[in-house]
C-alpha cells in the first residue's frame, strides 16, 4: 500500500538493501582498520571479523548482536591508535559509519515484520539518516579539533572530560525522569 | 497506552557507556568521538519522546452481514494532539478472511492535528461467523526508543451467508399436506388444476357442472380439480464426513446446496426443517416464512464436522422433526456408512427419501501412469455406483452432483428418477 497514488517499495527489498549496506559498511570500517596497520594485524583483523560476523548476526535476527558488532569495529580503530600520536580526524568518519550501521541493521530487522511502511515513512528515514549522518560528522570534527587544540593540557582535558561524564549522566537521567512523568493514561 | 522501550535505547546506552568508559581507560580520544553521536542522540530521543495523544482512534466496518465472495471495508480512523512519527495499524485477522491489497499492517507518518483513515477490504471466501480480532496501534518516537502500544476493540462477529444457486424445479414430495401452498395434490378438491370429469351426485355444486359435457352426455357431469397444498421437507444435511474436491469441500458445498434448497422451498410457502447429521446433532422443527430461512442459514453458519466413532441412527433425531408425509431430501458425500444407514432406516419407516450425492469424487482422475492410484480410484468408484444402485432399488432416488456442476442437474435428475424418468434435464 502505498502513500496516495506512491507506490511504497517491497518490504523484502528494503530488507535486503539495508542488510546489505549494513554489511557493506561492517566490512569497509573491519577492513580500512585492519589495513592500516601491519604491527597489530592480528588483533586488527580479529575484532574485524568479529565485527562482521556480529552484524550478519544481527542482521539473521538477533538484534543484540548489532551492538556487539559496533562495540568490535569500534575497537579495532582504537586498537589501531593505542600508543599513537594526537587525536585521529578519521574517528568522525568511523563515529559517523557505526551509527549509519546501527540504523541500518536496526532498519533492515523493523522490514523483516509485515508492516507495510509508506512511501513517505521510508522518506522521512532517509532523510532523517543522512541529518544524523551530516550532524554526526560535524560533532566529530568538532570534538577532533576540540582534542587537537587542548594538546598539552593534560590536565584540563581530564577536568573538562569529568564535567562532560558527569554532565551526560545528569542529563540523561534528568530525562529518563522527564520521560517517565510524561506517560500519563491516553485514550 | 501501554510504553516499551526499544532495543535501541538499551543498545544506545550500552555502546556509549563501553565507548566512554573506554576513553577513560585508554585515554584515547577517538572512542569519545565515537561515543558521541549516541550520546547526543540519546538525549534527543529521552528529550523530545512523548506519547501520542490520540484524539480519534476508532474501527468501523460496514455491515456485518453478507454473502460469500463479498468484500467490505473496514475503516478505521485516527488522528493525534501530536505528531506521531510512524504508526503502525496491525489488525490480526482470524483464518478465512483475506484483505484485498494483502497489507493487513500499515505504516505511516500522522502530522499533529491531521486525521488519517486506513481502508482494508476484508474478503470473505467462504460462509461461516466469522470474529475479527482486536486492533493494533503501535506509535514510534522520533529517535525510535520507545513505542506506545494501544489496542481497540474491534472484535464483532460478521456472518457470511452461504451463496445460493439459481433453482427453477426442486423435488416435489409425493404426498402434499392439508395447508393451502403451491403443490398440486393429488387428491380431488377445491383448485385450479383440472383433475377429471364425473357424473353429478346430489350434493354437488351446481356451478361445477361441466355444460359441454352435460350437452354431449344428456346427464349432468361435473368437473373435478386437484387443491394446491403445500409439503413439507426436511434438508438432512450430512456432516459426519468433509473432503475437499478442487476448490470447496463437500461440507462447503452441502451447505450452499442446502441453503439454495431451503431458499426455493420457503418460497413457494412449503414447511422446511433441517437436520444436520454428524458428531454433532442438530436439527430444527419444520416451519415456513422468512424466519425460517433465517433460522435454518444460522444453523446451517455454524456447521463443521465434529469427529465422533459414537455409532447413530435416526432413532436419535426427534421424532417431530421427521413429520409424516415429509420428504427428506438429503444433502451427502455417502462417505460415512452411519449416515447411508440411517437414509435406508429412513425408507424403510416409509419415509419419502431422496439424496443429492455431494460427490467428493475428484474432478480431475488420476494420472494414468500411477497404476495403483488409477485401480483405487476405479474401485472406489464402483462401489460407489452399487451403492447408488442400492438406493434406488429401496426407493430413494439419487443423483450425484459433482464439483462445478449446476446444482439444478442434481434437482432435476432427482426428480426425473423419481417421475419415472418422464422429466428430462434441458
Amino acid at each position: 500500500m502505498g502513500g496516495g497514488s506512491i507506490k511504497a517499495r517491497g518490504t523484502s527489498q528494503v530488507r535486503l538493501a539495508t542488510a546489505a549496506a549494513a554489511l557493506g559498511l561492517a566490512a569497509v570500517l573491519a577492513t580500512v582498520s585492519a589495513l592500516a596497520s601491519s604491527d597489530r594485524a592480528g588483533w586488527l583483523w580479529g575484532f574485524g571479523v568479529v565485527g562482521v560476523l556480529a552484524t550478519l548476526v544481527a542482521l539473521a535476527g538477533w538484534a543484540g548482536a548489532t551492538w556487539w558488532g559496533v562495540v568490535a569495529l569500534g575497537t579495532e580503530y582504537t586498537v589501531l591508535h593505542i600508543g599513537g600520536g594526537p587525536v585521529d580526524v578519521g574517528a568522525a568518519f568511523i563515529a559517523t559509519g557505526l551509527l549509519l550501521l546501527t540504523e541500518f541493521v536496526m532498519w533492515s530487522l523493523d522490514a523483516r515484520s509485515p508492516v507495510v511502511n509508506e512511501a513517505e515513512v521510508t522518506k522521512r528515514r532517509v532523510i532523517r539518516l543522512g541529518l544524523l549522518s551530516l550532524g554526526t560528522l560535524v560533532l566529530g570534527s568538532s570534538l577532533v579539533s576540540a582534542g587537537t587544540l587542548a594538546r598539552g593540557a593534560a590536565f584540563a582535558r581530564t577536568v573538562a572530560g569529568v564535567v562532560c561524564s558527569i554532565g551526560i549522566l545528569a542529563v540523561v537521567t534528568w530525562a529518563s525522569v522527564r520521560q517517565r512523568s510524561r506517560d500519563r493514561p491516553n485514550t | 497506552m501501554t510504553r516499551h522501550p526499544s532495543p535501541k535505547l538499551a543498545g544506545f546506552a550500552s555502546v556509549a557507556a563501553i565507548f566512554l568508559v573506554g576513553a577513560l581507560a585508554t585515554g584515547r580520544p577517538e572512542l569519545v568521538v565515537m561515543a558521541s553521536p549516541f550520546v547526543v542522540i540519546l538525549v534527543a530521543g529521552l528529550l523530545t519522546a512523548e506519547p501520542p495523544v490520540w484524539t480519534t482512534l476508532s474501527v468501523d466496518i460496514e455491515r456485518d452481514r453478507l454473502v460469500e465472495g463479498e468484500a467490505i471495508p473496514l475503516d478505521v480512523r485516527i488522528a493525534a494532539e501530536t505528531d506521531v512519527e510512524r504508526v503502525e495499524v496491525v489488525l490480526p485477522l482470524p483464518g478465512g478472511i483475506s484483505v484485498e491489497d494483502d497489507d493487513t499492517a500499515l505504516a505511516f507518518h500522522l502530522p499533529r492535528g491531521r486525521s488519517r483513515n486506513v481502508t482494508l477490504r476484508l474478503r470473505f471466501p467462504r460462509w461461516g461467523v466469522y470474529e475479527l480480532g482486536d486492533l493494533y496501534v503501535r506509535a514510534h518516537d522520533r529517535f525510535d526508543f520507545f513505542r506506545y502500544d494501544d489496542r481497540l476493540d474491534a472484535r464483532r462477529p460478521i456472518r457470511v451467508f452461504p451463496r445460493t444457486e439459481t433453482l427453477r424445479m426442486l423435488v416435489r414430495p409425493a404426498q402434499t399436506q392439508l395447508s393451502t401452498g403451491n403443490q398440486v395434490a393429488r387428491r380431488v378438491g377445491n383448485g385450479i388444476e383440472f383433475a377429471g370429469l364425473r357424473p353429478f351426485v346430489p350434493g354437488d355444486v351446481v356451478h361445477s357442472i361441466d355444460p359441454k359435457t352435460t350437452a354431449r352426455r344428456g346427464s349432468p357431469w361435473v368437473r373435478e380439480h386437484h387443491p394446491e397444498r403445500n409439503t413439507d421437507a426436511v434438508l438432512f444435511l450430512d456432516t459426519f464426513s468433509d473432503v475437499r474436491t478442487g476448490s470447496s469441500t463437500t461440507v462447503e458445498r452441502a451447505v450452499r446446496a442446502a441453503a439454495s434448497i431451503v431458499s426455493v422451498y420457503l418460497e413457494r410457502r412449503d414447511r422446511v426443517g433441517l437436520v444436520s447429521f454428524g458428531g454433532v446433532l442438530r436439527w430444527l422443527m419444520p416451519g415456513m416464512g422468512i424466519r425460517q430461512e433465517y433460522r435454518i442459514i444460522e444453523a446451517l453458519l455454524d456447521t463443521e464436522v465434529a469427529v465422533n466413532y459414537a455409532w447413530k441412527g435416526i432413532d436419535v433425531i426427534p421424532i417431530r422433526t421427521l413429520p409424516p408425509k415429509a420428504l427428506v431430501l438429503a444433502v451427502t458425500p455417502l462417505l460415512d456408512e452411519r449416515s447411508v444407514g440411517a437414509l435406508f432406516d429412513l425408507r424403510g419407516r416409509a419415509f419419502d427419501v431422496a439424496v443429492v450425492d455431494v460427490s467428493p469424487v475428484p474432478t480431475e482422475p488420476p494420472p494414468s501412469d500411477d497404476v495403483v492410484s488409477e485401480l483405487a480410484h476405479r474401485i472406489w468408484t464402483m462401489e460407489r455406483q452399487t451403492l447408488h444402485r442400492d438406493l434406488r432399488r429401496v426407493g430413494i432416488s439419487v443423483a450425484e452432483w459433482r464439483d462445478g456442476d449446476h446444482l439444478q442437474r442434481a434437482v432435476w435428475e432427482v426428480e426425473a428418477s423419481r417421475r419415472g424418468g418422464r422429466l428430462r434435464y434441458a
